[in-house]
């Protein structure tokens, strides 16, 4: 096998053909910069969008190459068409419904079409029946499986969004988005094995010529598995990390509170004892009048130490239960709370807490930004899930990206394997929804 | 770096204090309470910048100073108040635990430190002698 078959004079049209893909290449990998430029890379680092570009526009180049010489040979047209679907993904930066649903459609498209590449090497066809299984597989995994799954995913909850509309949704289904998810993932590992297996496999019986052929394409192939491998990794240990910073983060507030509060006021309050000690004799009304504001000091800290002890862990929630303390939160929230609780047993004593937390920190936030008059708790349990909603009358329009509230509250419920939705259109009111999975 | 040798040495003697700390309600009681043990209180500082401008312009005998000013470091403060001509004497002074800040007390220029709760005209006369 060699590549020095020397192309025939290329024909008018071929020649506008290779025109028109080099222009719309250089024209993606452009926009694709814009977009980085513009907003962060949703979901990913700005450095590995940069490179994705970098490898679609080199995918395209030496697939138009490879074209043009032998264009007989499928190689070429899938490594320019691996390189568009590598574009694709940066459609996904844009923040506009029809590059958004394109990118989220077409990129992982890129792995199956990078499979077919590797596998169909060297002579651009599948060698064997297995190989047209794990290729077909590999399509079915990333074209109907993902437009099923964005079908029934809302995105509200998803890291890196708010984002433009999925014009593919409709309606938010976490079991089937969750479900399809995991079969992705699961089949997309044993397909990448066996397609590692049989490359494996026919490099130790390819002869010395054959693996020159072979060398640069492997190589290809290995480095994109590398990357996508990576992104999956860096991904689980930047939510790992976040959990970790938001226990030391939660520490530090604590911290912060006794020391700027309560110990503040005892510190005060031992002060003016001393100074009461001292002019008890010579000036009994000074000292009565530190008596009195000894005694207000401690009323004051003792406030703020049951206040804190209560945010570390409340008491009632383990004694009494969920409904209890829900009442209890909502007994002391500043708006009129409506509860409506449906729970028929006792939940985990975790995802007790979990819930509890969802809803103190939704009140907490109606209270401070909301200017709402009401508000409404739903917390249902059914075997698989339980589902706790705060939603309220007031005036919308909070961040559902931003906020460290929020995202406390976010790491908190995905510890959990559960999502946290929240929608806030101004003017709407506020809805906060947790979806947390009930362990059997 | 040397504390520059200040004017308090004896309690008995009126001299005068600057009092450093991010808290208003320490501030006011240290006040009393060094009032009543025979300091004038010349001037109160909540954050550093200040606290150095009081400095130059009130020229206190000494200063009493909170080691963590809200986000700034007091020990940093007290190196820069070292400085400054006709330095006043430092005495730190803290609400969290001696133990966390003594490699650092030890480092800095101040003359001692006192524990918020302990503060009174005698523990600051102690350290000034």
């Amino acid at each position: 096998v060699s590549f020095a078959v020397a192309p025939v004079a290329t024909p008018p049209r071929a020649r506008v053909f290779t025109a028109v893909v080099i222009a719309a290449a250089v024209g993606a990998a452009a926009a694709g910069t814009v977009a980085l430029a513009h907003g962060a890379a949703r979901d990913q680092t700005t450095t590995l969008a940069a490179v994705t570009l970098l490898a679609a526009l080199s995918f395209v180049g030496s697939g138009l190459v490879a074209w043009r010489r032998r264009p007989q040979v499928w190689t070429g047209a899938l490594m320019v068409a691996a390189g568009f679907c590598l574009f694709a993904g940066s459609l996904a930066n844009f923040d506009s419904a029809v590059p958004f649903t394109i990118g989220l459609v077409v990129s992982p498209v890129a792995a199956a079409v990078i499979g077919h590449l590797v596998l169909s090497f060297p002579e651009g066809r599948l060698h064997s029946p297995l190989e047209c299984v794990v290729v077909a597989g590999a399509y079915v995994v990333t074209i109907p499986l993902q437009v099923v799954m964005l079908m029934f995913m809302g995105f509200e909850h998803v890291t890196g969004c708010p984002c433009p509309s999925n014009l593919l949704f409709v309606r938010d289904e976490m079991a089937v988005h969750s479900t399809i998810m995991t079969t992705q993932r699961l089949l997309g590992i044993a397909l990448a094995v066996a397609a590692g297996a049989i490359v494996v496999r026919r490099w130790q019986h390819a002869s010395a010529p054959l693996r020159r052929a072979l060398a640069p394409i492997l190589l290809t192939g290995g480095v994109t598995i590398l990357l996508l491998l990576g992104t999956l990794l860096a991904a689980q240990a930047s939510t790992r990390a976040r959990i970790v910073e938001a226990g030391d983060t939660e520490r530090r507030r604590l911290e912060r509170n006794l020391h700027d509060g309560a110990q503040q006021r005892l510190v005060s309050l031992a002060l003016a004892l001393g100074l009461a000690e001292s002019k008890v004799e010579q000036e009994p009304t000074a000292a009565v009048a530190l008596l009195q504001s000894a005694r207000e000091e401690l009323t004051e800290a003792l406030g703020e130490l049951r206040e804190l002890a209560r945010g570390i862990h409340p008491a009632v929630l383990t004694e009494r239960g969920l409904p209890y303390a829900l009442q209890a939160l909502a007994e002391r929230a500043p708006v009129e709370v409506e509860l409506d609780l449906q729970l028929d047993r006792r939940p985990p004593a975790a995802l007790e807490a979990a819930a509890y937390y969802v809803v103190a920190e939704a009140l907490a936030n109606v209270a401070k930004y909301a200017k709402a008059t009401t508000a409404r708790v739903r917390v249902k349990m059914d075997d698989q899930r339980l589902v706790v909603e705060v939603a309220d009358d007031g005036v919308g329009g909070a961040d559902p990206s931003g906020g460290s509230e929020l995202r406390g509250l976010d790491d908190r419920v995905q510890a959990f394997g559960g999502s946290l939705r929240v929608r806030s259109r101004p003017g709407e009111g506020t809805r906060v929804l947790a979806e947390l999975p009930v362990q059997p | 770096m040397v504390a520059g040798v200040g004017a308090c040495h004896d309690p008995r003697v009126p001299s005068s204090v600057l009092i450093v700390d991010d808290h208003a309600s320490f501030r006011a009681m240290a006040r009393a309470v060094l009032a009543d043990g025979g300091y004038t209180v010349v001037g109160e500082a909540a954050d550093a910048e200040s606290a150095l401008a009081a400095v130059s312009e009130l020229r206190p005998d000494c200063v009493l100073l909170d080691v963590q000013l809200g986000d700034v470091d007091g020990f940093a403060l007290a190196d820069g108040l070292g400085e400054v001509e006709d330095a006043p004497a430092v005495v730190l002074t803290s609400g969290r635990d001696r133990r966390d800040f003594e490699p650092l007390i030890r480092a800095s220029g101040a003359r001692g430190f006192i524990p918020k709760e302990r503060l009174s005209a005698a523990a600051l006369g102690e350290l000034l002698q």
